[in-house]
């Protein structure tokens, strides 16, 4: 059961270092908005995000692995809001000076990991809830 | 052990993340291929259009003019344009289009113009000075607001400078003629020359007077003259004085000392000439 979450684990880190290390890391280079503090926020919760990736993945049916998911949900959801600065990102060139505003696309980004951490609550609850019955013959 | 069915309400989570996935997927999609589409082909009208946009300046007006968009993307797309002139710290003036929204596949035109009030510069005493006798530089900020309704808003600003020459650029004063009043005293010609390179017209009463060489705390002063000059004038006129025969030596320069009365203001300064 463990290797199969060992590898469900594995795959889920590479999906997340494409999309909470990769992806920003070039989308902001190329824009020219890196810095070396913007860069290590991202490498910190990147960091942050894949433990309580391994942690929900590995530790599924316990309450650890619920309590991950809590904050996996939550930490996503302030990455998205961190890193694009609240939807403004301003971009300054040569006198010239860029101001774009995303926000509802922002909204929309944070709104998935959140609907995702109540659906693990709402799981969480519905297993701890419903317990299986079994039939049981007893004899007379 | 039987297994246990997920509950409804996960169930609805569960729908409701791949719908917002979707929807997000979609919106960047078609918001970068609308992006894609409307910069491309702006890019390239405004650089090798059949009519490309056209700026004018003029004393009274900066006209952005001719500025043809059209919206290739899938949102409607919104576009606002503002402008303003500053000369030191003087707002000449400031416009805005307001915002314009052009539907999917459609064509806009957008004209700016913006009014340039140069006599706000008339009321700065040391603005005036700066423009009467050196060469400046007048400041355009320009800001354009464009957005993909109702997704992103983008705001982009810049200025540009344009030179603004001075008002009495070249200001020269050369000894004309001197001619025998009477036994005593001469008539000196003064020629007073320069050229109006601002936008503004230099519209006042200069006088001239000359300190005496052989006496302290004496000055012949000459008629005051009405100066006016347009923009881009070149200006002529003569300071008659009447001086006594021994003030004028040959080979000798004059300090003349001037004061130029200009809307409520007074500019002094020095001039010299050789006799």
């Amino acid at each position: 059961m463990y290797a199969a979450r060992a590898i469900q684990a594995a795959i889920f880190v590479a999906i997340n270092y494409a999309i909470f290390f990769a992806a920003p890391v070039l989308l902001f280079s190329t824009t020219g908005l890196i810095t070396s503090e913007l860069e290590a926020t991202i490498l910190g919760y990147f960091i942050v995000i894949v433990s309580l990736t391994i942690l929900h993945i590995l530790l599924k049916d316990h309450i650890i692995g619920l309590a991950s998911s809590v904050g996996l949900g939550i930490v996503q959801a302030l990455y998205i809001y961190v890193i694009t600065k609240g939807g403004e990102l301003t971009i300054s060139y040569s006198g010239l000076m860029l101001t774009l505003n995303f926000e509802p696309i922002v909204y929309l980004m944070m709104a998935i990991p959140l609907v995702n951490m109540a659906k693990q609550i709402s799981e969480y609850v519905g297993r701890s809830s419903a317990q299986p019955i079994e039939m049981v013959e007893v004899e007379g | 052990m039987a297994g246990v069915e997920q509950p409804l309400t996960s169930k609805g989570f569960r729908f409701l993340s791949i719908g917002l996935t979707i929807t997000l997927l979609l919106t960047l999609l078609t918001l970068a291929y609308s992006a894609y589409e409307n910069l491309a082909y702006i890019s390239q009208d405004l650089v090798s259009g059949e009519s490309p946009p056209k700026l004018s300046i003029n004393s009274t007006h900066l006209t952005l003019s001719n500025l043809t968009l059209t919206n290739r993307g899938l949102y409607p797309l919104n576009i606002a344009l503002s402008g303003e002139a500053v000369l030191g710290d003087v707002n000449l003036g400031s416009a805005s289009t307001g915002e314009i929204i052009i539907p999917p596949n459609m064509l806009r035109r957008i004209d700016l113009t913006l009014p340039l009030d140069l006599t706000k510069v008339y009321t700065d005493y040391n603005l005036l000075r700066t423009i009467l006798f050196n060469a400046s530089a007048a400041t355009f900020k320009l800001k354009v607001d464009v957005g993909i309704q109702p997704f992103i808003a983008a705001s982009f600003e810049g200025s540009f400078w344009s030179k603004i020459g001075a008002g009495l650029d070249g200001l020269t004063f050369r000894l004309r003629s001197v001619e025998p009043l009477n036994d005593t005293h001469v008539r000196a010609e003064i020629e007073m020359e320069f050229t109006n390179r601002s936008p503004l017209t230099v519209n006042g009463l200069l006088h001239a007077s000359l300190p005496s060489a052989a006496q302290r705390d004496l000055r012949y002063s000459a008629s005051p003259i009405e100066v006016f000059a347009q923009p881009s004038q070149q200006y002529v006129a003569q300071l008659i004085f009447t001086l006594p025969k021994e003030e004028l030596r040959s080979g000798a320069w004059y300090g003349l000392e001037l004061e130029f009365d200009m809307f409520g203001h007074a500019y002094e300064w020095r001039a010299g000439f050789r006799v």
